[in-house]
């Protein structure tokens, strides 16, 4: 009988390996898959609110009409700006529609981590200076706007705010996330 | 029960019990070996991407066949690259805010992935379909100077100019175009003339020169007969400050703008996004000289539309529309060889529907042409989708 039990404690205590491999497995498996994301919150539990912070920006100083492309769905970052979904805890961007007579591009991001803000804000900076050399060919006065613009990392948000309101825009972000 | 009965007992049952442990820890091993396969596959997932990122700029497509004497449907395929390198002094290279510098001249880099180069050809796929079926639709990527003007050692190492690639992009892109858009492979006229004065240094644009080269490849493609240089008049604009020395801190040499005028009249007129804005007879406006504008002598720069027409004897019966940004601009005045009517569009500016405006002034072939940069951004592709 004593034996019997000690076979059924062997296989309980196996079972119970077994079961706490496939638990730790499922808990250090992504949450998330690359290319089947559909939509990101835009409020990471401890983080700003980057979504009201687009709008306040947007209502302070785009209320003349200017029309907007806001991004909704973090894949969307991965081909405008070739920023990995898995490395944005939550973001808010937004891009005016034709930028040909003034440029505005803002994105605002919390990373999901450290190491992950350093590839956003690398992200960033190409396309900031992609459009430097856009603005570069063809447009003298705006180019000074682009140039007076910059990429910012702030802990583990990354900010590329274009605009003529650049250093007004940044006061209100500093004051949410700085 | 004897204490012989007793004893095969247990021991029957202390081997079942092996047994059913032995299975437990295979499946257990298993199990492991499953869980640690999978993360390594995530892991190779991402190292694969991350990989990709990192040496797909320098890496040399893998049909990429380097030829000597590369045979005419090598320079036209859209499969096959050919790669090329300058001869390298041995200097140093660097970066200067976004740009590389080498040798006095300023590279701009671009960085794309394959997902972009398919979307450029789903972009391109709508806008034929668009367009109708009985319009042909062409597409020409142009790739940047960093892809022929920079040694190999630039490619790998620490000191890397890190740009993606433009042959994979384009041969990416291009495989991906369905049958009613025509590719238009200008890399391959490009690479085997690369040692001549193709690109700037102080500008991120093309020459005159090879502008031409694309022209070529693009007339080959679409078989006609291309304008022979030989047959025009060069002219020269000398101190050209490119684009380049007013966002980098380096000093660049400056540029040599070439272009050449027809042995056949034709006229321009140039349409702002308000309207009428001038007719003239050249296509060329050398006006603006030396210095920053330089550049405008083609096209008289940026507009939503212009419309050359040529009285070259050699022309077909048809029209052109050419939707482009800046790229175009060099390129458009050299199919005044071949077409009627050239209609250049900046998409940039253009406020009407393209669709509509080719069958109002009877339009059936229309070229898009994009440098690489423009091609690889999605808000760009997102605007010409929605102008036709």
């Amino acid at each position: 009988m004593k034996k019997q039990m000690m076979a059924a404690l062997c296989i309980v205590a196996l079972l119970c390996i077994l079961t706490g491999c496939a638990k730790q497995a499922e808990e250090s498996a992504p949450t998330t898959e690359i290319g089947n994301i559909s939509v990101v919150e835009t409020l990471s539990e401890d983080g700003a609110d980057l979504s009201a912070l687009l709008e306040e920006i947007t209502a302070d100083y785009f209320a003349d009409g200017t029309e907007f492309k806001t991004l909704t769905d973090v894949s969307q970052l991965k081909s405008y700006y070739m920023i990995e979904p898995e490395d944005v805890a939550s973001f808010a961007a937004e891009i005016k529609e034709n930028s040909s007579d003034s440029p505005v591009e803002i994105v605002l991001i919390k990373a999901a981590t450290s190491d992950a803000a350093e590839r956003i804000t690398i992200a960033l900076e190409r396309r900031y200076n992609s459009i430097v050399n856009l603005y570069a060919s063809y447009s003298p006065e705006e180019l000074e706007i682009v140039k007076a613009c910059e990429v910012i990392r702030t802990d583990d948000y990354v900010t590329m705010v274009i605009t003529e309101n650049y250093d007004a825009i940044m006061q209100t972000v500093n004051s949410v996330i700085g | 029960m004897n204490q012989s009965d007793v004893k095969k007992k247990n021991t029957r049952l202390i081997i079942m019990i092996l047994i059913a442990a032995a299975l437990l820890v295979v499946a257990a091993v298993f199990a492991l070996l499953f869980y640690t396969g999978h993360g390594q596959n995530t892991a190779e997932t991402f190292a694969s991407e991350a990989h990709t990122e990192e040496s797909a700029p320098h890496s040399t497509p893998s049909e990429v066949e380097p030829t000597q004497k590369p045979a005419e449907d090598d320079l036209l395929s859209v499969t096959t690259y050919i790669t090329t390198s300058p001869e390298d002094d041995g200097s140093d290279g660097y970066y200067d805010g976004g740009n590389f510098i080498w040798k006095r001249q300023a590279f701009a880099p671009y960085y794309a992935d394959d997902a972009i180069a398919k979307r450029y050809a789903e972009c391109m796929n709508t806008a034929s379909e668009k367009l109708g079926g009985e319009m042909k639709v062409y597409s020409m990527i142009a790739p940047l100077h960093g892809e022929f003007g920079l040694p190999e050692r630039f490619k790998t190492g620490e000191n890397v100019f890190g740009s993606s690639s433009c042959a994979e992009f384009m041969k990416s892109a291009y495989t991906s175009m369905n049958s009613s858009v025509t590719p238009v492979n200008s890399y391959n006229m490009l690479s085997t003339h690369a040692d001549e004065y193709i690109y700037f240094g102080s500008d991120h644009h093309w020459t005159g020169l090879g502008a031409y080269y694309a022209y070529v490849a693009f007339a080959r493609t679409a078989g006609l007969t291309p304008l022979s240089l030989d047959d025009c008049e060069e002219h020269t604009i000398e101190g050209f400050e490119g684009s380049f020395t007013k966002v980098v801190d380096s000093e660049l040499d400056l540029d040599t703008v070439h272009y050449w005028t027809f042995p056949y009249e034709v006229s321009d007129t140039i349409y702002d996004e308000d309207g009428k804005a001038g007719e003239y007879d050249s296509c060329y406006f050398d006006m603006f000289g030396s210095g920053e504008g330089s550049f405008l002598v083609f096209l008289d720069g940026d507009h939503a539309l212009e419309v050359i027409r040529s009285k070259s004897e050699n022309v077909c019966g048809e029209k052109i529309a050419v939707v482009h940004e800046s790229y175009g601009n060099p390129f458009i005045p050299y199919l005044t060889g071949n077409f009627e009517e050239v209609y250049s569009i900046d998409f940039r500016y253009f406020k009407e529907d393209i669709s509509d405006f080719c069958e109002e002034n009877g339009i059936t072939n229309v070229l898009f042409i994009n440098n690489i940069m423009t091609a690889a951004t999605v808000p760009v592709l997102e605007s010409i989708e929605e102008m036709i």
